[in-house]
């Protein structure tokens, strides 16, 4: 039937409105992103073999799971993969680098590390810096942390940059899937146009290898011996091994990027004289500065960064006999502590008015023996002869930051001298622009930023700025990246117009309720341990060298810690899908799209909802084993379900009496009301099922066995004729005892049993209406009936027909009912709208409302009372849209003058009833 | 008496109720052949004219039923019947007309059971009160004075503070106004008030740029002018004209409610709000010289106009305050026995002589041809027996139910000084109080033809 020429079949879609009446009304679905092309799509399901994220699923009743990308059954109509998304994990919507924390998290708890690895790689080419510095917004953002503690996501990180080192000679051999799902390319096709980068920083390097990936020549140059920029040259060795930096480096260069170090260009106007045809200035921001108080020009007060560079770079220097004073209290002064107190083991003050450094580092600095005194504003230098005596100070009251400055007030009469020799300032640092031409207006005198355009373009065309040059301030490596992928993008756009490539689509943000992430700890999928942190190496063992002091995450905890994770996305949007898939159909950035259709008639066939025998405690369900719903013991006996066809306990074994409990949520005044209809004959079927397969005695505990179709009668007595045990009664309660199920009941007849026990329970659930019924009996314009299904025109004379002219039912959305009811209203209802679609006219009621127009003094209460919408205000006077109009009559009701009058029921007409029926 | 059968009127829902009787007789269930079930398509047809037409007609009760909230065949039409009704009902209580009289409730298809249970309950509540005494032929004496005291007005409570107010500079203000305005051609009219001949202020329409200098503004303009806008902004077929108009601030809550009936759009008009100190007590009629303030502007906790184009006067010099609500004298009502309040309505139902100023008078009412006006006798006759004044003033009342501003004009103007505004004021306190809404102070439409609360 999904292959009929003329019925086109819309999966995965959602009807968002429904306007127009009988004849010609305009439908908008929403289709929802598949992120699968359904046409590409063979159904192979190789996204599914490597999909890293288990779903329960809700297809086998949550009796089995399935992946992420998934199916919902082999006979899926059609029969294509669709993947389940929520939305951008809060990790990566929180990373500036837009790193999909989630996806390696996953592909770490499966131990596909050289996988997780690819995924980081796809938009940074540091992982083994940013597993170590960085200030994991990801981990803020972390949904995890509502339940104890963010997920250490650097700690894996910084696992998997690890073990990538550790294999890197494996990984070069490997298929290089970092940039799959990019619109980058290895050894693409030459552009013939030339980058300029002047800067071999993050973001410098990221530009340069997303250009070469783009097909663009590019040439770096840096003014200093080494590659990295700050990471270089401003964290120390013992937060960062080089030679995983250089590794890192090298394979920017085997990309094709040419570096050229030592190397400080200061004619940019030149460069493009020189046949490049775009410049990026990505410098940094590698300029300390002091404040000015007495003596700060002495020989012995150092510049921060100066001093770390000439350190990071090897230089030797001896500070065993020095008195030194850090002065400020950032990352950088903890920095600067630290590689000071290993040259030598001096005595070390850091001096500030506040702490902002990352709080490890704190602890790490004061077990090394570096005092940290907080709350001093600076006044002097104190000078004794020609050597710095020590730094004067005043106390100050400390308080919040606010808008990046920290608030504080000086304390007058607290003048006190801190001693030292040595003062190495580290109270921030910005931008080195001298290397600019002077006839440009570069920096915005406000914001310190570089003036750009949108594009990232200054005032120089084909000059592009990135990093902390751009942005007149340190910045984290995540963030010098996203400015290197950014500047990229605009360069490429620049260089090749429209064809360049865009800014990816923003996506929608999956969060999580602090239900579902009750849920889903209960589920028992997600690790329920604390967060493992990432220790150091003791204090004695690296005070006096650069060793490494933190030490990574193990195998082990690296995979413990990633099933921590809660899968907020659903996707984790690793891409390891997009990279099997050899059909490229899988899209990870499809959104939402709109389809309008216009239609003469519309068919209801929305069906129903299993009743959740939840709410009933007295089955045992959920709270026992071995009770389940008869959908779920359909599931069990499909071969394609959750046993492969197999009956059996939880325990694996095989039951040897089954009870079958009828009217579940049915005819039951604390549930429902009503019969469900078909639970009664899929009940018999079931009995004889567990006979034929296995065997088991079967006992069905029943109020009225209802066989009142055609051949269920007979179906019925075969039924007995199997040796079912038939038993009166309305049940009181399921009891396990014994490791047995009990089933005892009321109402027994004279001589019957009012008990059994039994293995398994098959609860013979009825039927509810769908939960969002009212929405869409809402949208559609009809009524919903007592028990909340939709409400026919008729219950005998119009029973397929709703309210709304043109709208039809069709199955258990009406009422509920069995597969040959419903296929015979399904039958019904087409047979009417085709015929009225058939007749191209459509007869209307004529007991539509009339307007007198020259009554009518256009208040409008008619408008607002209609509940159709078919009243309007149209020149000042009230108009009837007879096709939308149903004959309600409440317009006539709310009309003061009676200009309006409903025809069959006009007012005259009631009146004389009235006076008949009073005379 | 004790052959006394009432006759009752049952609305029946076609969908539920109807079928509700049917389903009843069916199951051999006996309903009192009181009951008269007359057939609507839905609760929300039934018109609270038609409930008092069949009071009218003799009917010594009336049933609505109709389909459970939330089954309505038509999505939502009974809940206007579960609106209007309660307030209607209000209303009847108001004039002394026993509530059980008339009920609304709900009985499904199925629902023959309740069906019965509720008519039958119905009947005998009905029968226990004995027949309606409120037709004139039912009346022994034509002398219908009542023989208990009641109090018409309120007994003041707080009072609003003075604003001061420089009557001359107002004035010579609206005359600059409304000279720029006409001489611009940005409105064909401007209407004010104007002292007459006599001295006695009253409203004044200028065409003319060379005429403003007739404007006046003092302590006696108490017409409310909203009431003339419709006629003037009207272009008869032609283009629409613009006006402009002098409002205090309770006839910037009748132009909301205007507006919310689609009289004219709001770009036609021209709003000159005025800060008002309040209007003196027989303004409208003589000099007025007395030096309190009408009853109506002792109660008005507005001294700013909610909406205006130009504001006149000094919103600075109006300090916050709070006025005592005129719900006393509604309480004052509360004590009185149903028949007293009959006696109370009825003599003075029948000192109308339907001359209708009330209805002319009211910047809301203007239906045109009024539906008690009409020569086809189907809602009310045309002569002046007290039947048919009843019925003109109850109808009129229902229909004022959430679009009466207070503004009292009907009751300025009427030559029998009948004190017909309680009535808009008891319907305007029950629909505050079920449904928080104020007229005027917004352009919703009512709340009497809107959906219910809850459900939304």
């Amino acid at each position: 039937m999904g292959r009929h020429k003329n019925i086109e079949l819309l999966t995965y879609s959602e009807i968002e409105s429904v306007s127009g009446f009988v004849g010609n009304f305009e439908i908008t679905v929403r289709k929802k992103p598949r992120y699968i092309d359904e046409d590409a799509c063979t159904g192979c399901g190789d996204c599914a073999d490597v999909c890293p994220i288990d779903v329960i699923n809700s297809f086998d009743l949550g009796l089995s799971t399935r992946k992420a990308a998934y199916r919902t059954s082999p006979q899926a109509v059609p029969n294509v993969f669709t993947i389940d998304k929520k939305g951008i994990a809060p990790c990566r919507d929180a990373c500036p680098a837009d790193q999909r924390a989630m996806g390696y998290v996953s592909l770490v708890a499966e131990g596909r590390y050289a996988d997780a690895y690819w995924t980081i790689r796809r938009e940074n080419p540091f992982p083994s810096v940013c597993g170590r510095v960085c200030n994991r917004a990801c981990e803020t953002a972390c949904s995890r942390g509502e339940v104890d503690e963010p997920v250490n996501i650097m700690g894996i990180k910084r696992f998997v940059a690890d073990w990538a080192y550790d294999h890197r000679e494996e990984l070069a051999e490997m298929e290089d899937k970092s940039l799959v799902g990019t619109s980058f390319q290895k050894n693409p096709e030459p552009t013939g146009k030339r980058v300029a980068v002047i800067g071999a920083g993050p973001a410098g390097l990221t530009a340069a290898q997303d250009l070469v990936h783009l097909g663009h020549s590019v040439k770096v140059f840096d003014a200093l011996p080494k590659a990295g920029g700050m990471i270089r040259v401003g964290i120390p060795p013992h937060r960062l091994p080089y030679e995983r930096l250089e590794w890192e480096v090298q394979q920017i260069v085997d990309e094709g990027v040419d570096l050229e170090l030592n190397t400080w260009v200061d004619d940019i106007p030149g460069l493009l004289d020189d046949g490049y045809d775009s410049v990026l200035l990505a410098t940094g921001a590698h300029k300390a500065y002091k404040i000015n108080i007495p003596n700060a020009d002495h020989p012995d007060n150092w510049l921060s960064l100066d001093f770390l560079k000439k350190a990071c770079l090897g230089e030797e220097l001896d500070l065993s006999d020095r008195k030194i004073i850090v002065l400020g209290g950032g990352d950088v002064a903890m920095d600067a502590a630290r590689v000071a107190v290993r040259l030598g083991h001096p005595e070390v003050k850091v001096v500030c008015r506040g702490m902002r450094a990352a709080e490890h580092e704190i602890r790490e600095a004061e077990e090394e023996d570096i005092e940290i005194i907080r709350g001093r504003v600076f006044q002097r230098i104190i000078l004794e002869g020609d050597k710095i005596a020590g730094v004067e100070c005043l106390k100050a009251d400390v308080g919040k930051v606010i808008d990046g400055k920290r608030q504080f007030t000086k304390l007058p009469g607290t003048e006190h001298t801190i001693d030292g020799d040595l003062v190495i300032w580290a109270l921030g640092q910005e931008p080195d622009t001298s290397f600019l031409p002077d006839d440009v207006d570069w920096i915005d005198e406000d914001s310190y930023e570089m003036k750009t355009n949108q594009e990232m373009m200054t005032a120089i065309k084909g000059v592009f700025s990135a990093g902390d040059l751009r942005v007149g301030a340190t910045t984290f490596v995540v963030e010098a990246i996203d400015e290197g992928h950014h500047a990229a993008r605009c360069i490429d756009r620049y260089l090749r117009g429209e064809k360049g490539i865009p800014e990816p689509p923003e996506m929608p943000v999956a969060t999580l309720s602090a239900d579902e992430i009750d849920r889903k700890m209960q589920n028992g999928t997600i690790s329920d341990a604390e967060r493992t942190s990432m220790g150091t190496i003791p204090p004695q063992e690296r005070a006096n060298n650069f060793r490494e002091v933190q030490v990574g995450l193990t195998e082990e905890e690296a995979r413990h810690e990633a099933e921590r994770c809660l899968h907020c996305g659903l996707c984790a949007e690793c891409l390891e899908c997009v990279a099997a898939c050899d059909r490229e159909a899988i899209n990870h950035n499809m959104l939402p799209t709109f389809e309008k259709f216009s239609v003469g008639t519309i068919i209801l066939a929305t069906g129903f909802q299993d009743f959740n025998p939840e709410v009933a405690p007295e089955y045992g369900y959920g709270a026992l084993d071995n009770v389940f719903t008869a959908m779920e013991f359909e599931r069990m006996i499909n071969t394609m379900g959750p046993t492969n066809g197999e009956i059996r306990l939880k325990s694996g074994k095989k039951p040897e009496s089954v009870a079958i409990i009828h009217c579940v949520g049915s005819r039951d005044q604390k549930y429902h009301e009503y019969c469900s209809r078909a639970c009664c004959m899929y009940s018999l079927k079931i009995s004889q099922l567990v006979r034929d397969y296995v065997g088991a005695e079967v006992h069905e505990i029943y109020r009225d066995i209802r066989s009142f179709g055609k051949g269920y009668e007979e179906f019925y007595n075969r039924t007995k004729a199997k040796g079912v045990h038939f038993y009166h009664g309305r049940v009181r309660e399921v009891t396990q005892d014994n490791g047995r199920l009990k089933v005892s009941w009321d109402e027994s007849y004279y001589d019957q049993p009012d008990h059994i026990e039994a293995d398994m329970i098959i609860l013979a659930t009825g039927f509810e209406p769908q939960p969002d019924a009212p929405e869409v009996a809402k949208k559609f314009g009809i009524s919903l009936g007592p028990n909340g299904f939709f409400r026919e025109k008729h219950p005998k004379l119009a029973p397929v027909e709703t309210s709304s002219e043109g709208i039809f039912l069709a199955g258990t959305c009406q009422f509920p009912k069995d597969i040959p009811d419903s296929v015979a209203q399904a039958e019904g209802a087409a047979a009417v709208a085709l015929s009225m679609l058939d007749q191209g006219t459509i007869a209307l009621s004529p007991s539509v409302a009339q307007v007198s127009a020259n009554r009518c003094a256009g208040c409008g209460q008619c408008e607002a009372s209609c509940p159709y919408d078919a009243v309007a205000i149209v020149d000042g006077v009230s108009n009837i849209d007879i096709y939308k109009c149903k004959g309600c009559g409440t317009c006539v009701a709310s009309c003061p003058n009676k200009a309006l009058t409903l025809i069959h029921y006009n007012d005259k007409q009631l009146i004389a009833e009235i006076r008949g029926a009073l005379s | 008496m004790g052959t006394y059968e009432p006759k009752i009127i049952a609305f029946l829902c076609t969908w539920c109720s109807y079928t509700g009787a049917d389903s009843a007789g069916t199951a051999r269930l006996k309903s009192p052949w009181n009951v008269r079930a007359i057939r609507v398509p839905c609760s929300g047809r039934v018109s609270p004219e038609l409930v008092l037409r069949a009071f009218d007609q003799g009917a010594d009760g009336v049933i609505v039923l109709g389909c459970h909230i939330g089954e309505c065949h038509y999505e939502t039409g009974n809940h206007r019947a579960a609106k209007r009704i309660p307030i209607l009902k209000s209303l009847l209580e108001f004039v002394g007309l026993e509530p059980d009289r008339l009920r609304l409730d709900w009985v499904s298809a199925s629902e023959g059971e309740r069906f019965a249970n509720i008519v039958t309950q119905f009947t005998e509540d009905v029968r226990a009160l004995g027949p309606i005494h409120w037709k004139e032929e039912d009346r022994e004496s034509s002398d219908l004075s009542p023989t208990f005291d009641i109090s018409l007005r309120s007994n003041g409570g707080e009072q609003p503070p003075e604003i001061p107010m420089d009557w001359e500079k107002a004035t010579q203000e609206i005359r600059d106004t409304a000279r720029t305005l006409l001489a611009n051609q940005e409105v064909d009219c401007v209407i004010g008030y104007e002292v007459g001949p006599r001295g006695w202020t009253r409203p004044a329409f200028v065409h003319n740029p060379d005429d403003v200098d007739r404007l006046v503004w003092n302590p006696h303009c108490t017409h409310n002018l909203t009431r003339y806008l419709r006629e003037k902004a009207s272009g008869n077929g032609e283009e629409e004209k613009r006006v402009a108009v002098v409002v205090k601030p309770c006839d910037s809550k009748s132009l909301n409610v205007l507006l919310g009936n689609n009289k004219f759009t709001a770009d036609q008009i021209h709003t000159i709000g005025m800060i008002c100190p309040g209007i003196q007590e027989g303004a409208g009629f003589g000099n007025g010289d007395s030096a309190t303030l009408q009853e109506r502007c002792l109660h008005c906790g507005e001294r700013i106009p909610l909406v205006y184009d130009t504001l006149i006067g000094d919103p600075q010099s109006v300090p916050d305050f709070e006025v005592s609500p005129r719900g006393d004298i509604l309480e004052s009502w509360s004590g009185l026995e149903p028949a007293q309040r009959m006696e109370f309505w009825l003599s003075q139902f029948d000192r109308c002589i339907r001359c209708y100023a009330c209805r002319d008078a009211c910047p809301v009412c203007d239906c045109s041809p009024c539906l008690y006006e009409r020569d086809d006798s189907l809602w009310t006759g045309m002569n002046i027996s007290l039947d048919q004044k009843r019925t003109f003033h109850l109808g009129r009342a229902y229909h004022l139910a959430g679009r009466c501003v207070g503004c009292n004009e009907c009751v300025r103007v009427c030559p029998m000084d009948i004190p017909i505004n309680l009535l808009n004021e008891k319907l305007n306190q029950e629909i505050q109080s079920a449904f928080d809404y104020h007229p005027g102070f917004n352009t919703l439409p009512s709340p009497l033809t809107t959906v219910l609360d809850q459900e939304n």
